[in-house]
């Protein structure tokens, strides 16, 4: 049974020390720990987005395990209160699933931008920007979480 | 849902943390990842497919559908939405999770519609066939090697 899968230049693999993003062409060359890592990717020989398949997200770490601790509870504090969090939570909810704060997160959205060391923004107009919000998008999410709306909307009951 | 292997899943010798390798994948690194901006080009385009070759519960492909939708809200419909659900593929071993999979898409579709759109989704039937065509049981490598073509490359 064969099906065209559409193909880009990156593939997302996962560790055991996290997530690493890396150019599918170098991922001959990268080095996966985990059995379970190198028995997904054996096969893959053609840069393309690999979502999941090679994970194994838990880690025994805990030098790895510390240093995600205390970058993400820095991270939660910065953007708890902005939007685009709120929407974040949303979302997974919209997915089934229990919302998980960037706290009680093995990660923290944001941790492993760019080898999970860059730093985000903590505005909203920033983060639209960063994330490529369209106007409609923005729009969206400036309605649905706009407190004063809210409350002018629970007032009028 | 339970969103990945417990730490007494992983000390079960008996759990399929150890049977099947199966280890679920957190519900914020799924959306974390599917945002950011070396895959959002994915999510940006309605029609460009991806491919979860050990698709579990369905967390990428759900993270990847809710992201769709809301990145072409402007232009939201039923069609799109559909639109969006072929776009995805799955495949996993365990006959459970493509159960699981197939389940948490269709209720995902149905939220995240609902969410955006403020009103049902009322294409079920529709939505149903889809994820039974795109996420199917099966071993990924196997089926993979089927797909690679003569010159040795997977697409």
């Amino acid at each position: 049974m064969a099906r065209k899968i559409e193909v880009t230049g990156k593939a997302v693999i996962y560790t055991h020390d996290g997530v690493e993003i890396v150019d599918a062409e170098v991922r001959r060359s990268f080095n996966v720990h985990c059995d379970t890592c190198t028995y997904k990717l054996k096969n893959f020989q053609k840069p393309h987005i690999l979502v999941g398949g090679a994970r194994t997200v838990p880690t025994d770490n805990k030098y790895a395990q510390a240093a995600y601790e205390s970058e993400r509870i820095e991270q939660a504090a910065k953007y708890a209160s902005t939007k685009f969090f709120r929407l974040m939570l949303d979302l997974q909810r919209c997915a089934q699933w229990e919302p998980i704060h960037p706290s009680n997160s093995p990660f923290g959205w944001g941790c492993f931008r760019d080898n999970r060391r860059r730093p985000l923004p903590t505005s909203d107009p920033e983060l639209y920007k960063l994330f490529d919000f369209t106007p409609a998008m923005i729009r969206f999410v400036e309605e649905h979480y706009n407190d004063e709306l809210l409350d002018a909307r629970s007032a009028q009951g | 849902m339970m969103s990945y292997s417990t730490p007494e899943a992983r000390k079960d010798k008996n759990s399929a943390y150890h049977k099947h390798a199966e280890v679920f994948t957190p519900a914020g690194l799924a959306f974390d990842m599917i945002l950011n901006e070396y895959v959002r080009e994915l999510v940006q385009d309605v029609d460009k497919t991806a491919f979860d070759p050990a698709v579990g519960q369905g967390q990428f492909p759900c993270a990847e559908l809710v992201s769709k939708l809301f990145y072409n809200i402007d232009r939201l419909d039923e069609d799109l939405a559909l639109r969006a659900l072929k776009s995805l593929y799955g495949i996993d071993i365990q006959e459970s999770s493509v159960r699981q999979a197939r389940e948490h898409l269709i209720l995902t579709l149905c939220d995240s519609f609902r969410f955006f759109t403020g009103k049902e989704f009322t294409r079920l039937a529709e939505a149903q066939a889809i994820v039974e065509e795109n996420i199917i049981c099966g071993d990924s490598l196997k089926i993979m090697e089927e797909w690679t073509n003569p010159q040795g490359s997977l697409f």
